[in-house]
């Protein structure tokens, strides 16, 4: 063994470090504890998934469908309503289901799905919308008519992205110990996709630039509200730990 | 055994070594596994309100906190205050458990965002100067390795010149070293506790080892300044 192999073992002991003992304080607290419920992320999932469709749910009571539904090839709107749903389903379950046996959800692959799910429903809305000719209404091709049903169709998004942030950033606020925005931005973009999967038999208006910036601008919207919001809104208790 | 990792050269450069433990946690690296999930029915029954079982946690995962922390930040006392301060958190969220699940990994992460917490308070806190505008003097630390500690024992000495090439790593190596190469993390594990990917993690391990030898060769006498984690650094991603 060298000299150098010597040194290089004595790191090994850093894995055997004599603790201190346990603070009063902490002691104190252990000592002094209850039971606890454990967390459910399957619970948790459902939960944020129930604020996410508040909404959607009631708008689909409050206005009609769209009303070219009839007129589209109902395989694609079969199709694309499941692509919307993936947008939600898969984010939304990496940023709050962990790993098998791990306690903290994986941020990397929560991030990842966030960004496919931006990249994968902007893209569908702007080279896979269909039209019924003559039944679905086209938005205008001026700049302002195109800003104003964007800026509709975007507030109907942040109706169903910020009450599902908020609500997530309670139910995770001791889980987003690391990387928060990270799940923020994979619930956010789960949020977006919710509410382009309602504007899918909502919104009248047609257009693949409308459906691909509009719609899918939700998503993204969605996550870079997500990103920004939830580490501020979990920040107090990691502080407060 | 866990000295054999570094008794041969070709181990430590090794990638596919790294690579293998991916799909078997742990599998080679240390016989960790079992004593890993002894802990998650430990941790369950601490979430009962059982203070028995805290003091098994502790007893049995702060000796490796401690190590963890000690190789970040490269003070004892500070590394004890982290020590402290990670177990105060884990006992404030231990609601946060999933039951069933191995705890270590989750006390790493808690470990590893306490530690960038600190650090990022010890560079908006104050200092006070000197007239002069230059920095008071402080002591030399004996864990830099820069001075022999009168009395220390031989384990002390070796691990205070590994500790000072450690030091000289950036942090996103000394992470992946420790973790992975000390600490016998899997990849998948030591990423999660980092927050990055495990290929990145593994590429990490390597060159962090392949830097360390190098160090070590060069002379652990200049192995570089004192262990100052630069929590920039630590947050750093790929």
């Amino acid at each position: 063994m060298t000299s150098q192999d010597r040194d290089l073992l004595g790191l090994t002991l850093l894995e055997n470090q004599v603790p201190p003992p346990v603070s009063p304080t902490l002691l104190a607290s252990v000592k002094s504890m209850r039971p606890v419920r454990t967390r459910v992320p399957l619970r948790t999932l459902l939960a944020v998934a129930a604020a996410a469709f508040v909404f959607p749910l009631a708008a689909l009571a409050a206005y009609p469908l769209r009303a070219d539904l009839d007129a589209l090839p109902a395989l694609w709107v079969l199709s694309v309503a499941v692509v919307w749903l993936a947008g939600f389903v898969v984010p939304l379950t990496y940023a709050i289901v962990p790993r098998r046996e791990q306690v903290l959800p994986d941020s990397t692959r929560a991030m990842r799905t966030a960004v496919l799910a931006c990249l994968t429903l902007v893209l569908m809305g702007l080279v896979f919308t269909v039209d019924a000719p003559g039944i679905t209404l086209l938005p205008r091709t001026t700049w302002d008519g195109f800003v104003q049903l964007w800026w509709h169709c975007m507030v109907f998004s942040l109706k169903v992205s910020l009450p599902t942030i908020l609500v997530a950033s309670f139910l995770l606020r001791w889980v987003a110990i690391a990387h928060a925005w990270r799940l923020g931005a994979a619930i956010g973009a789960a949020a977006g996709s919710l509410s382009g999967l309602t504007l899918h038999g909502l919104c009248p208006y047609g257009g693949a630039v409308h459906v691909g910036l509009a719609h899918g601008g939700g998503v993204v919207i969605g996550a870079l509200l997500g990103a920004l919001w939830l580490p501020v809104l979990v920040k107090p208790f990691r502080s407060a730990a | 055994m866990r000295n054999d990792r570094w008794n041969s050269g070709e181990e430590v450069y090794d990638l596919t070594k790294v690579e293998s433990d991916r799909g078997s946690p742990r599998a080679g690296a240390h016989e960790k596994p079992a004593e890993d999930y002894r802990f998650a029915a430990v941790m369950a029954r601490y979430c009962d309100g059982e203070a028995r079982a805290f003091e098994e946690l502790y007893a049995g995962l702060a000796p490796r906190i401690l190590g963890y922390l000690k190789a970040m930040v490269g003070e004892q006392a500070a590394a004890e205050d982290l020590l402290q301060l990670t177990f105060m958190k884990l006992h404030q969220s231990r609601a946060t458990y999933v039951r069933g699940a191995n705890p270590v990994p989750w006390l790493y992460t808690i470990a590893h965002r306490t530690c960038i917490d600190e650090m990022r308070r010890r560079t908006r806190s104050r200092v006070r100067l000197s007239h002069d505008g230059e920095l008071p003097h402080e002591p030399a630390v004996d864990i830099t390795g820069t001075a022999e500690v009168e009395g220390a024992s031989e384990d002390d000495a070796t691990m205070a010149r590994g500790l000072a090439a450690l030091a000289s790593l950036p942090d996103p190596l000394r992470q992946a070293v420790v973790l992975i190469k000390i600490h016998g993390h899997s990849s998948a594990e030591a990423a999660s506790i980092v927050g990055t990917t495990a290929g990145a993690i593994k590429v990490r391990a390597h060159r962090g080892c392949v830097a360390l030898r190098r160090k070590l060769q060069g002379g652990a006498a200049e192995a570089g300044p004192p262990v100052v984690a630069d929590e920039a650094t630590l947050e750093a991603n790929p």
